[in-house]
């Protein structure tokens, strides 16, 4: 079809199908759908008007995709059925090209219609199942989530014959390198579309900024609380759907902006008082604002104990919505993940070239909810959760009937928290997070690096410290005295000793169950200092009760620090037990004598942390272990503790 | 901090070593009377003569 001037049916404004491929036109004077064939105008009836959802495109704006230049010329708008809309753009390729460009909480995904190959065939809706595999055109989905959408409203020139209210069943499919496609079920065969999420950048569109994003102040009695008048503070008007009234703690309706009151909330219980507040502001680490929005109190009952934690929805505009999970007073910052990028291997799973294991399989429920929200939170709304940990990192999935999510938290330290808030005395954690990271790898990691530096320095210190030379190697005899009291002295002939080498003396005598003790001196002959040292020899045996022993040794050896160079004389006194009788004395002097004290002093000082921290790794596994319903191999476990031999490596 | 101060202590043990290594000192020193006066443990005070 070409380009057509006409009047609209409905209003007979005159109206313009500028694209060749537009099948609706939405006229800007009545807001009619009018349809085009060959022969005539039809009006499908009015469409709503689009809600304004602060989206930084807008029609007539231009981009290019695989360096292909297109035009944004139309946008429908579709409510889920869970609540929310989403925003389809209509792009208009130079080259005849249609895709859409799809807008959903903070997300774009551009997708063309995929023909079907002979023989191929699409799933039908009922039997679709959520985590299915499925592909089209040699590419692999696996299936995200299965609904209805309603069109809510469409501007501009659209490729399709839109009909206003019209629902109708989709499945959106996610694949690996964010490979994305939907198949809509509004026809038979159903329409598959098949791109990429991508992002303005990606579309050359990345000055397209939203409109700077104001709050929706709701004081008047027609926006007010509908239950008891009270003020309430919209910050995301376009994109919630739920909200509680901070006065009398209503959960309300906020569909397209209009507040409707659903029913009273429990009062949350003092152990569910949020730290923090609603509305409050956070930098986090990409130095992107995000606002609290809304805040919900879930819970898992395990072997009958119902065990809550809180999570925070957090929401940027040019970042879309992300979460903080506070439990047991720990955080975590929560991000979507493509969940195509997820494989299965037993009941772990594999992300990003990581292995996660498997930590608690539980159904969650929604206990309390504060704030507002772009899904309809209800109290009791129940999912199985699964988390996979690999500090410090948790990767999760959510699964209902419809819809599977994946989403990735890191572990943030409270510090973290209180610096992204601005705020102090958050509640201190007391026991282990599922995905908390050790923190005293550092010392093991560094401890290890520092022995092996040790041993390398040791080495090439073994031509300083480990080769010997013996400068003296004497034999004295020591002439009898009358009494054992009395001590006798010799003189050895001056031997030269060289600076920087350790001392050994080795003093040998034949002593057989007696002793004798020598009082060594070194005396240095140019200035008559003196190193003394004492080497007591003793050697006793004998058989007792049919055994023979013996203790001691005929020699002994000493050592010391190196001496100033010189030339030495040794003055050995020696007092023996057997002293009427002559003693001969060996005396052996030598330097640079391997001993190994200093080195093993070294070693086990070095060894001490690393260590102590090797045991609070496997204490600090074992507390957090026996939490989880899996042991660290993934199998079931009654007690979970058996990280003595887990394989859990930290970031 | 503390893991600066743990490195500065892991890196002043093996500079330690590295140094009685070169210079010949004996932490299990059995001299009395040496005049280095570097640390012992067998022997007794290291004073001067």
């Amino acid at each position: 079809m070409s380009v057509l001037q006409a009047n609209c049916p409905s209003c007979a404004a005159q109206i313009e199908f500028t694209k060749g491929s537009t099948i609706v036109l939405v006229c800007p004077f009545c807001r009619s759908a009018v349809s085009r064939s060959d022969r005539k105008l039809e009006d499908l009836g009015k469409v709503a008007e689009i809600l304004d959802s602060q989206s930084p495109l807008k029609i007539g704006l231009k981009g290019e995709y695989f360096g292909q230049r297109f035009e944004l010329t139309g946008r429908a708008q579709l409510q889920h059925s869970l609540g929310g809309f989403w925003d389809e753009w209509y792009a208009n390729f130079g080259n005849g090209w249609v895709g859409w460009l799809a807008e959903a909480q903070g997300k774009f995904y551009m997708t063309f219609y995929q023909p079907l190959s002979p023989g191929e065939q699409v799933p039908d809706f009922d039997y679709l199942q959520v985590g299915q595999a499925i592909s089209f055109a040699n590419n692999a989905f696996v299936v995200a989530e299965k609904s209805v959408a309603t069109s809510l409203g469409a501007d501009g020139e659209i490729p399709y014959k839109l009909v206003p209210n019209e629902r109708n069943s989709f499945a959106d499919l996610q694949g690996k390198d964010n490979a994305f496609g939907t198949i809509d079920y509004s026809s038979n065969p159903p329409f598959v579309f098949v791109g990429k999420e991508v992002t303005l950048a990606d579309l050359g569109m990345a000055n397209a900024r939203p409109a700077e994003r104001k709050a929706a102040s709701v004081a008047t009695e027609g926006l007010g609380c509908p239950n008891c008048g009270g003020p309430i503070n919209l910050q995301v008007p376009d994109k919630s759907e739920r909200v509680t009234c901070p006065n009398c703690d209503s959960l309300l309706d906020c569909t397209q902006g209009k507040l409707a009151w659903l029913k009273s909330l429990q009062p949350s219980p003092d152990e569910h008082k949020f730290d923090l507040n609603i509305g409050a502001e956070g930098t986090f680490a990409d130095g992107k604002k995000m606002k609290i929005l809304g805040a919900v109190v879930r819970s898992v009952t395990v072997e009958e104990i119902k065990y809550f934690w809180h999570e925070y929805l957090l929401y940027n505009p040019s970042v879309g919505f992300r979460w903080l999970v506070h439990s047991d007073n720990h955080w975590n910052f929560v991000e979507p993940v493509n969940l195509a990028e997820v494989t299965s291997s037993g009941t772990n799973v594999s992300f990003s070239g990581k292995t996660y294991k498997i930590f608690q399989d539980a159904s969650a429920v929604v206990e309390y909810v504060k704030g507002e929200f772009y899904w309809r939170v209800e109290a009791g709304e129940t999912v199985r959760s699964i988390d996979y940990v690999k500090a410090p990192l948790m990767l999760s999935t959510e699964i209902t009937g419809s819809e599977i999510n994946w989403s990735i938290g890191k572990y943030t330290t409270l510090a973290d928290i209180e610096k992204a808030f601005g705020i102090s005395d958050l509640p201190k954690p007391w026991n282990v997070a599922p995905n908390q990271p050790f923190g005293g790898w550092f010392y093991v990691k560094y401890g290890f690096a520092m022995l092996g530096i040790l041993l390398i320095v040791s080495l090439f210190m073994i031509p300083f410290t480990g080769i010997g030379s013996t400068v003296l190697n004497e034999s004295v005899t020591l002439q009898p005295v009358v009494a054992p009291a009395v001590s006798q002295i010799a003189f050895s002939k001056p031997f030269d000793i060289k600076a920087n080498r350790n001392v050994q003396i080795t003093a040998s005598a034949p002593v057989n169950n007696s002793f004798i003790e020598l009082d060594i001196d070194l005396i240095n002959d140019k200035n008559d200092e003196v190193e003394s040292v004492t080497i007591p020899i003793e050697f006793y045996s004998g058989v007792d009760e049919g055994e023979s022993w013996s203790e001691g040794g005929t020699s002994k050896d000493v050592a010391m620090s190196s001496l100033p160079a010189g030339k030495y004389t040794l003055r050995i006194e020696g007092t023996w037990q057997n002293s009427q009788q002559p003693i001969p004395v060996t005396v052996k002097v030598e330097q640079g004598i391997t001993r190994g004290f200093n080195f093993c002093c070294a070693f086990i000082i070095l060894l001490l942390l690393p260590i102590v921290n090797l045991i609070r790794y496997w204490l600090f596994e074992s507390s957090k272990w026996s939490e989880s319903m899996f042991s660290t191999s993934g199998s079931s476990s009654e007690s979970g503790d058996d990280s003595d031999d887990s394989d859990y490596s930290e970031e | 901090m503390f893991k600066k101060l743990y490195l500065i202590f892991g890196i002043g043990v093996i500079f330690f070593y590295s140094t009685s290594a070169w210079f010949g000192w004996e932490l299990a020193n059995d001299g009395k009377n040496s005049r280095l006066g570097v640390p012992f443990i067998g022997g007794g005070f290291r004073g001067g003569k």
